[in-house]
């Protein structure tokens, strides 16, 4: 595969990719005994993090002298959202078998890993306090069972007094703040007083949230009935739909069903007895979740959303996220995935009718990474120089000691309120306010987090490489090993770069189209220096390209 | 034509004109000139941008931000006292068919507003004019040339006019986009500042942005409504330079989402930076020729026009990487963005002779011990 | 047919061969009982501009940034490019891309 334009071998990539992964082990987060969840959505990312992760285990059938394996039970995860996106049960049933089969040809079968799937609207059901002894490990059942069974907790929850219930007003107010949060930018494009709109739904998303917990902490009591099972689901899955339509910004729909995925694929994990829960983002979307999240007004925040270790959840019961794959590309996690043979298993999500904020981002920083493949590390980097919080120091997973003590952070610009019900009428006070925004209760929830002073966590060494040239033609040797590429290494890579190239020539010059960011195609075209022309807009007559493109190279200059 | 669309939802009278991007509220008229205005108010008063007295020179240029700055700072000045003595300060470039035609328009904007104007060309400061400039060193780089100049010259100008701090027109897009592209570039310490509203505070000349938290669509919409003259022609030399690859998506996101841009501003307002990233700002001296405040011993100008004067046009102009402006769309350098945060942006590429004079443009520079005759200044220094 | 008068101005003027003010005859879309903003756009684009489409649209709308105002209000509040235009309005473009 092209590499910041090397050209790599299978084993070379291979090698490179599992060694960034392999990175965690030599970091200790990831030790001996361990029980390590792995959050598995069926795309590149997460299929190549499983390819990399599963040879670093060891287990009885592995030859005692092999070296750098580890013992440790691997749990994977998968979140069915297809009752989001309202796709037939059919569907997602064929979607469901997809992903299981993409996983079992990873390699994550019996004894190696165990693999579950957990309906997205299974968010609703309460959430299962970290039990003093390991839970149980179910093999093929989903993990809603050892949540079900927990009577406890589902006394505590129904009695309203228990951490359980804490944890559920919790979660609820969490999903109602997304709410009233996104309520804000929710006007859409329509006709409509959007802004008074706009605050009465996130009024009623308070509403429904906190009626949410209410009737989630009711809801376990009938858990413990076997009956319940199915009808319940159906219902959570209507309520799912219902909290979803109250969103009418797309972005911010989206957002909700990031939040609920991540606070299930968290519960989850910790009823599985995980103690960290491992996430597939690549450098590319994590570039891309920096200027999303900025865009998001999340600046205060976005220093603790890509680091490699992220603990904020560890006061609630919920595992430490670690993304190891965050020094890999998505390009090379498809790669890991293509020469493999894998290929993902992507729900048929209906397309959005308006693009959202994390799509502009992400074919934003894609079109960019099209011409300087260094970008999506830049960008990563950047943000990398923020000051991380406490939660994100590896001390902070709470191996061997006390978790740490709150510390404060220091920030510009005014105090925040930490409580979720405060930022929720803080948002609402926003409106009014000139540029005025509400922060989301997440970053409320980072700010309680827990921890000792923190300095970003073992990124090891950049993969930036020497920059090979220009004019790339399909070359024949790998530029680590110098072995001659296979015929199928290098249609993969001619494949890609035709891709690449129909991208970029459909950007210059494009005038309608139905095409996906066709403005920044056109950003990124004609190779580099000229190709920002067409995002410009030119209003003075310049046929002579010379000008074009020594004005692309000069584009620093009045940017000084 | 009978009226359409809604009702103005602040005096419930008369017919909404508008959809605030901040607010999503639909307003009339007049509605959205209080409000505007109002806002810019609140800005200048909660960050304490001017003190009675003061001497400000509002940089004008004759295009919608700074004649809609010049407008409402007058009016501003006016109604709630601020106390401010305004003058107009306009950098003629020497580009025939652009400047000549907006410095018009700034001439017109002088005896509307009734605030004296001070016109400071390039020749005078430099000796040079942009269309000899560009005669000297073609169409490349010419951006540069006055990007660096024209810094220099505001600051030259008002401490001319005796002005003890410039306002620039800079609108929330504007500093949105600085943001993205100070990512792009991985440019931290410019990342960390560029949202300031008030920049060079610690010098004698700061620069405020009163409408660092203006839509551009609002500006445009104010000269619109109020029917100000204005002038909206690019600079004839500059067709692509415009930052138009971050521009997109921030007008991309205000479609998404009209709150997106005030929203950028502030993430970067909220970014606080660990303690290394400020270590690498250079520390500040004045250049050994002008006098003007500079990260190095000769000033980015005085190593452009001593390039001019020497028949080296491109002195000063093709090394420069990483951290003062990597060129975010050339392919192949490998270096230029990925390394800048680390610090590699530090160390210049040679591409030219005289290794010596590093040109990073400085950042909210102005001059410490600015001489009066700014223009013989440079020129001596030049002459060497 | 419908009759409009056009104004473009912020630098747009520049890709309709400058001009800034015009009244032109545009036809309803077939199958349409009424023109639309949307239509209007495309056969503006179609039949009066000069150079670079794509500085003016950007899929079956304007570029995010060229402002839009029928009979001087903001397109947004009649529904954007659903808008219905009817004989004799008055339709402005103007672009915010321009410097300032």
């Amino acid at each position: 595969m092209v590499r910041l334009r090397e050209p790599l071998c299978q084993s070379c990539l291979e090698t490179s990719v599992s060694g960034k992964v392999r990175g965690i082990k030599s970091a200790k987060l990831l030790q001996p005994r361990d029980h390590v969840a792995l959050a598995f959505s069926g795309g590149c990312s997460s299929a190549a993090l499983l390819l990399c992760v599963l040879p670093m285990r060891k287990d009885a059938a592995t030859p005692r002298k092999e070296r750098g394996k580890i013992e440790f039970d691997l749990s994977v995860i998968h979140i069915d959202e297809s009752a989001a996106y309202g796709i037939s049960p059919a569907a997602a049933a064929a979607h469901v078998a997809e992903v299981r089969a993409l996983a079992a040809a990873a390699g994550a079968v019996h004894p190696a890993a165990s693999v579950h799937v957990v309906p997205l609207a299974d968010v609703f059901l309460p959430p299962h306090t970290p039990a003093p002894a390991p839970a149980p490990v179910p093999t093929t059942a989903p993990a809603q069972a050892p949540l079900r069974s927990d009577a406890a907790a589902a006394d505590a929850a129904a009695a309203g007094a228990g951490p359980a219930a804490t944890a559920a007003a919790a979660a609820a107010g969490d999903a109602a703040g997304l709410v009233a949060r996104l309520g804000l930018g929710a006007g859409g494009a329509g006709a409509e007083p959007a802004a008074a709109q706009g605050r009465g739904s996130a009024a009623e998303g308070c509403r429904s949230g906190a009626e949410e917990g209410g009737r989630g902490g009711g809801g376990i009591a009938a858990g413990a009935d076997p009956d319940v099972g199915s009808s319940g689901a159906a219902e959570r899955e209507e309520r799912l739909r219902a909290l979803l339509q109250s969103v009418r910004d797309p972005t911010g729909r989206e957002d909700l069903v990031r939040a609920l995925r991540a606070l299930l694929l968290g519960r989850s994990a910790a009823a599985l007895g995980a103690c960290c829960l491992l996430r597939g983002d690549t450098t590319s979307a994590l570039a891309a979740r920096v200027v999303a999240d900025t865009a998001k007004g999340r600046g205060y925040a976005l220093a603790g959303d890509i680091q490699l270790v992220d603990a904020r959840g560890a006061g609630g019961g919920q595992p430490p996220l670690i993304y190891p794959m965050r020094e890999v590309t998505a390009k090379e996690a498809a790669f890991v995935c293509l020469l493999r043979g894998l290929r993902p298993a992507t729900l048929p999500a209906p397309p959005a009718s308006c693009r959202s904020i994390n799509l502009l981002a992400g074919e934003f920083i894609e079109s960019v990474q099209a011409n300087v493949p260094s970008t999506v590390f830049t960008v990563l980097r950047t943000a990398t120089a923020l000051q991380p919080f406490p939660f994100n120091a590896p001390e902070a997973m709470g191996r061997g000691g006390p978790p740490p003590a709150p510390s404060e952070r220091p920030r510009r610009g005014a105090a925040r309120k930490q409580a979720a019900a405060a930022t929720v009428a803080e948002a609402e006070a926003g409106v009014a306010e000139v540029g005025g925004r509400a922060e989301a209760v997440a970053e409320a929830g980072a700010e309680a987090g827990a921890g000792a002073g923190a300095d970003e966590v073992g990124s090891s060494g950049s993969s930036l490489g020497v920059g090979a040239g220009r004019g790339l033609v399909v070359p024949p040797l790998c530029m680590l090993c110098r072995a001659p590429l296979s015929g199928r290494e290098r249609e993969a890579i001619a494949r890609a770069e035709a891709a690449r190239a129909a991208t970029v020539a459909a950007g210059v010059g494009e005038g309608e189209g139905e095409g996906e960011g066709e403005g920044e195609g056109g950003g990124g075209g004609g190779g580099g220096a000229g190709g920002g022309g067409s995002s410009v807009l030119l209003l003075v007559p310049s046929p002579d390209p010379a000008p074009a493109v020594g004005c692309g190279r000069a584009r620093h200059g009045p940017g000084g | 034509m009978p009226p359409r669309g809604a009702t103005c939802q602040h005096c419930k009278e008369a017919r909404a004109v508008l959809s605030r991007p901040k607010t999503r509220e639909n307003v009339c008229r007049e509605c959205f000139f209080a409000a505007f205005e109002a806002e810019v108010h609140a800005t200048i008063t909660s960050h304490g941008l001017f003190k009675p007295g003061e001497r400000v020179a509002v940089a004008a240029s004759g295009g919608k931000d700074s004649t809609v700055l010049a407008h409402v700072m007058t009016t501003l000045n006016r109604r709630h006292n601020y106390g401010l003595d305004l003058l107009l300060l306009s950098i003629d470039e020497g580009i025939s068919g652009y400047r000549d035609d907006s410095l018009e328009t700034v001439k017109r904007n002088e005896a509307q507003y009734g605030i004296p104007l001070t016109v400071v060309s390039y020749k005078q400061l430099y000796g040079w004019t942009m269309d000899e400039i560009v005669a000297q060193i073609g169409n490349k780089s010419n951006c540069t040339f006055c990007g660096v100049f024209r810094r220099q010259a505001l600051d030259r100008g008002a401490v001319l006019v005796g002005a003890s701090k410039i306002a620039t027109g800079h609108n929330a897009d504007d500093v949105a986009e600085t943001v993205l592209l100070n990512m792009l570039r991985g440019d931290v310490p410019r990342l960390g500042r560029c949202a300031n509203i008030s920049t060079g505070e610690d010098s004698c000349l700061p620069r405020v942005k009163p409408f660092k938290y203006a839509y551009e669509k609002e500006i445009v919409l104010y000269a619109y409504y109020k029917k100000l003259d204005y002038f909206s022609t690019e600079c004839v030399y500059a067709p692509f330079a415009a930052r138009g690859f971050a521009r997109e998506l921030i007008k991309d996101l205000e479609a998404a989402r009209p709150l997106a841009i005030v929203d950028v501003v502030r993430s970067a307002e909220d970014f606080v930076f660990a303690a290394a990233a400020e270590e690498r700002l250079p520390s500040p001296r004045s250049c050994d020729r002008c006098g003007y405040l500079t990260s190095q011993p000769v000033c980015k100008a005085c190593v452009l026009l001593e390039g001019l004067n020497r028949g080296l046009p491109r002195l000063g102009v093709s090394r420069t990487r990483g951290r003062q402006g990597a060129p975010v769309l050339e392919v192949g350098e490998g270096e230029a963005g990925a390394g800048a945060g680390a610090g590699v942006g530090a160390v210049p590429r040679v591409a030219v002779a005289e290794p010596r004079a590093e040109p990073r443009a400085k950042e909210g520079g102005q001059q410490g011990g600015l001489r009066t005759e700014p223009g013989g200044a440079v020129a001596t220094g030049a002459a060497t | 047919m419908v009759r409009v008068r056009l104004e473009f101005s912020g630098g747009l003027e520049l890709l309709f061969g400058n001009q800034k003010e015009c009244e032109v005859d545009v036809p309803v879309a077939s199958g349409q009982q009424e023109l639309t903003a949307g239509h209007l756009i495309l056969w503006a684009r179609d039949n009066m501009l000069q150079e670079r489409p794509e500085l003016f649209v950007k899929g079956n709308s304007v570029r995010p940034g060229i402002l839009v105002l029928i009979n001087e209000c903001d397109w947004e509040l009649c529904g954007a490019g659903e808008s219905t235009i009817s004989e004799g309005d008055h339709v402005v473009f103007i672009s915010t891309l321009h410097g300032g």
